[in-house]
């Protein structure tokens, strides 16, 4: 099955890494992410001000495209994201759409190309994975034994919340994380921090919010014995390994946790690639 | 030709500010019959009701519309006037012009014609109104209480203590329901099992009481005055007429299961009285955890017992009984933890509800009344209590405030303090509604004397870091992001109706409001009166409340039981349905629509009938059938038609 693919700018730039793992892990489970043929920006942030339409056009215009590749044969009408911003802003602005005709009426109005009917669904990669594939069939799939690594899913925020907009898993104690790593034979471990901010855009502007915020998370994960963290957004990677990298060039004693993509975990549990970025597996 | 008077009420300016009543006065005059019409501002009032007697009297009336509020708010006042004056009460008729006109519409020409064509209807209604007689049934005088915490053990004593039998249904083998669970009681901190024990006592040896323990209502029919019902006494395989209550049973009992009444804090025998004060103290078998019945193995208390009371044959039995009354006391339970996941519950062992707590300091409990925490035994040194889990909180949990948790959060607080000399209590609070008497004094109380710190803000998350529970919470009034490590969490759990009130309220034909609890039949003049009448309400059943309101609500249940058990026989409204059997052809559509169970088909005579004490003259079934065979006294076929015609002129 096919999927209209929206990869996010951060994806051909930093996490160039996400983007190419993400593709040849799922496209070796059947999962064929089809790239829209013309998308921009979203925004990355969902405006908040009652009088931010117009940014929500570009987003809205992402979907317009989706749309428009879904009425293709053998194309789902799940548009796949990867980054948690770009998940974020295009759930939300489908929702807008879904709930206030109104609105999308307007929005649709700045669009010179095709208006947006509503016809397609919004999902993130980890979703996608857990519909079309499933956890318990992905064991099945795992070439590499992962039984002794402790990883740590870190959630961030904009992945969650709000809650009745994304209706991603339950945002006080999600579990698909936990489910997806616990598929891939590993141990997922249980941490506090896991869907805490880690700074977001602040690290623009300052360096100590975001440290202390990414301390608080590497911490809390260390302490129950976390080897490895693996996130689902550019900003978040980004955050959790500069803060970290800054952090042990101060301290020498502080030991630094790697972070990866979780799609870099899928890629090396299915035996697609040999080793994991900043981490040597321990030799059994 | 009858004689007709009309009379127009004004209520202040309800109805007199929207339509002309003088104009309504100089209209009804003219109507056919009407000999009589005058009008006043308040006719409910002594002089508004002497202007009705004297008119009778004088004008020699033989039929009465009254134009005011509501049937439901005075046709009883009028209809007891008019008979005070020697008028068949049912000749007397309320066109309600309040609620349906005045209330509804803006003043002028427009509402004060509707205003009229209501007094008209009701007009030609009386003149064809016959003299009823009201039905008169036979009456049960003999109680059934569904529940024996504080508030069936209330009612029941006070219905007792009339000299009426009481019949007290319990589904728990002992009495006393959660404040058997309790430490001590706010605001006075007497203690809940001392306070309680002269009622259970009281209630185990009375003569006028009949005790149904393990029992449940399985099945009721008949109407007030005159229930029959059946109660399923659950097999206890212990027969508590030879048992002496001797222990040695639970102590040689080889399996343990978690206590229910400890809530889970502390574990059980499978054969076993739930707490060592229980009334009746007599033990009971956990089927599900005794080897004998599961396996045919074990057996041991069957051997030791020196009155050969253990029965392994014993079965539920269904006993059936016949009451005049019954009261639904049936009281409440915690909101399950688990169903607000930020507050780590199931998965934190060191964060319990406020029931767990109470077994926590009662001296009879799981720790002999020291606060110890679950985890490891250990005094905990910092305690953080969450009030409105799941209460005031639209989102995830229920609109209402659980009314309680307030004052019993203080009283933990306090109790716990007292016993911790170095223990720090924090409380997080939304609004602190203490309106009770001397319960604004015990909040004081507890933060200037205690010490106990509250923050008014929400905990947003809390979660086992080490030996610790960290609580993430803000206070809104210094603006502060609070962190806490407790070693012990306290969570005031929304309070929601008991499991199994929604069936039982089906069963009774009694309505629960959005949340499941049961529902008055008037929230302020009708507080303990179920919809169906007989049937009565008490307690938390029917919201969430302390145990002073508790108490005085049971009493006023139990006075509702004495007042109808106050004649030999009880009067029914005439106004019911009858059938012209000459044109019924006992289809049956009448039976179906009857919501009451008041129509059935005659089997020898292939007619349908009525029950005219069940009847509550809805007219559904008039409109049913199809033949027209099914009428209703006061509001016959031609009559109806008058009425109609009557607007359309």
């Amino acid at each position: 099955m096919q999927y209209p693919y929206y990869p996010g700018c951060s994806l051909f730039e930093k996490a160039a890494a996400f983007n190419e793992s993400a593709l040849e892990a799922y496209n070796s489970l059947g999962i064929e992410l089809k790239e829209l043929p013309e998308w921009q920006c979203c925004g990355a942030v969902y405006p908040l001000s009652s009088d931010g339409l117009f940014p929500l056009a570009a987003p809205l215009r992402n979907l317009v495209q989706a749309e428009r590749m879904s009425k293709e044969d053998e194309v789902s009408n799940k548009m796949v994201t990867a980054c948690s911003a770009c998940f974020n802003v295009h759930k939300r602005v489908n929702y807008l759409a879904d709930n206030d005709q109104e609105t999308l009426d307007r929005i649709n109005s700045y669009n010179r190309e095709d208006e947006y009917h509503q016809g397609v669904e919004v999902v993130h990669l980890l979703e996608v994975l857990q519909q079309e594939v499933g956890f318990a069939k992905l064991s099945e799939l795992v070439k590499v034994d992962l039984s002794d690594l402790k990883v740590a899913p870190y959630y961030g925020c904009l992945l969650l919340r709000p809650r009745e907009e994304l209706e991603f898993d339950d945002p006080e104690n999600p579990k698909i994380f936990e489910d997806f790593l616990a598929g891939l034979g590993s141990k997922p471990v249980d941490f506090p921090h896991r869907a805490e901010c880690c700074g977001a855009y602040a690290t623009l502007q300052l360096e100590t919010p975001p440290e202390i915020a990414t301390r608080a998370v590497v911490d809390s994960a260390s302490e129950r014995g976390a080897e490895l963290i693996v996130a689902s957004c550019p900003l978040c990677h980004f955050n959790l390994q500069e803060s970290q990298q800054r952090i042990s060039q101060r301290e020498p004693g502080f030991s630094e946790i790697p972070v990866i993509y979780f799609t870099e975990l899928l890629q090396f549990a299915l035996g697609l690639s040999s080793k994991l970025p900043g981490f040597d597996m321990p030799v059994k | 030709m009858k004689r007709i008077g009309v009379f127009i009420c004004g209520c202040g300016k309800n109805i007199a500010g929207t339509v002309d009543i003088d104009w309504l006065v100089e209209k009804s005059q003219e109507k056919k019959e009407v000999v009589y019409a005058e009008n006043y501002q308040y006719l409910c009032s002594e002089p508004g009701q002497k202007i009705i007697y004297d008119a009778i009297l004088d004008k020699e009336l033989e039929g009465v519309v009254i134009a005011a509020c509501s049937p439901n708010m005075h046709q009883e006042t009028f209809r007891g006037l008019v008979n005070t004056a020697g008028m068949n009460p049912y000749q007397c008729e309320i066109a309600n012009i309040r609620e349906q006109c005045s209330w509804v519409h803006p003043a002028g020409e427009l509402a004060t014609g509707k205003a009229l064509d209501i007094i008209s209807s009701q007009v030609a209604k009386v003149r064809r109104d016959k003299d009823l007689q009201e039905i008169k049934a036979s009456l049960t005088k003999k109680a059934l209480v569904i529940g024996a915490g504080i508030s069936g053990i209330q009612t029941a004593l006070e219905i007792a203590e009339s000299g009426h039998e009481v019949i007290l249904l319990e589904r728990n083998s002992y009495l006393g329901g959660h404040m058997a669970q309790l430490s001590e009681t706010f605001p006075t901190l007497d203690c809940s099992q001392c306070i309680m024990t002269p009622k259970t006592a009281e209630i185990s040896r009375h003569p006028k009481i009949r005790l149904l323990m393990n029992s449940e209502l399985e099945e009721i029919s008949g109407y007030v005055g005159n229930f029959t019902v059946k109660v399923k006494e659950k097999a206890t395989y212990v027969d508590w007429d030879k048992c002496t209550g001797c222990g040695d049973c639970q102590e040689k009992c080889p399996t343990e299961v978690k206590s229910d009444f400890e809530r889970g804090l502390a574990k059980e025998k499978a054969i076993s009285v739930p707490f060592p004060q229980a009334v009746p103290n007599k033990p009971t078998i956990k089927a599900a955890a005794c080897r004998y019945l599961q396996e045919e193995k074990c057996g041991v208390c069957q051997q030791i017992c020196p009155t050969e009371a253990i029965d392994f044959q014993d079965q539920d039995e269904i006993i059936e009984l016949e009451v005049g009354a019954v009261v639904a006391a049936t009281g409440y339970d915690l909101l399950g933890q688990d169903k607000l996941s930020e507050y780590g519950y199931g998965e934190v062992p060191d964060v319990i509800d406020g029931l767990q707590f109470e077994r926590l300091l009662s001296a009879s409990g799981p720790t002999g009344g020291e606060v110890r925490r679950p985890s490891d035994g250990k005094v905990p040194e910092e305690v953080v209590f969450i009030q409105c889990v799941g209460s005031r909180d639209e989102e995830k949990g229920y609109p209402y405030c659980s009314r309680i948790c307030c004052m019993y959060t203080a009283k933990h607080a306090k109790l716990y303090q007292h016993q911790v000399e170095d223990g720090q209590a924090y409380v997080f609070y939304m609004d602190i509604r203490a309106g009770g008497k001397g319960y604004e004094e015990f909040i004081q109380e507890g933060i200037q004397q205690e010490g106990t710190r509250y923050f008014r803000g929400r905990v947003s998350r809390l979660f086992r870091e080490r030996e610790q529970v960290k609580v993430l919470g803000v206070d809104t009034l210094s603006d502060e992001q609070i962190e806490i490590d407790a070693d012990l969490v306290v969570l005031a759990c929304a309070i929601v109706p008991n499991s199994g009130v929604k069936e039982l309220a089906q069963k009774l034909k009694i309505g629960t409001d959005e949340h499941g609890f049961l529902n008055e039949a008037h929230p302020k003049l009708k507080p303990v009166e179920s919809l169906t009448r007989g049937i009565y309400l008490a307690g938390a059943a029917q919201a969430p409340k302390d145990i002073p309101d508790t108490v005085s609500q049971a009493g006023f249940a139990a006075s509702k039981v004495k007042s109808l058990f106050s004649g030999d026989e009880l009067a029914h409204s005439p106004t019911v349905v009858y059938v012209e059997e000459d044109l019924c052809t006992g289809c049956g559509q009448c039976v179906e629509a009857c919501v009451y169970e008041a129509r059935e088909i005659s089997s020898r005579q292939k007619v349908a009938k009525v029950q005219e004490v069940l009847c509550e003259g809805c007219g559904a079934c008039v409109a049913a059938c199809p033949n027209g065979a099914t009428r209703q006294h006061n509001l016959e076929p031609g009559q109806f038609m008058d009425m109609i015609d009557e607007v359309l002129e």
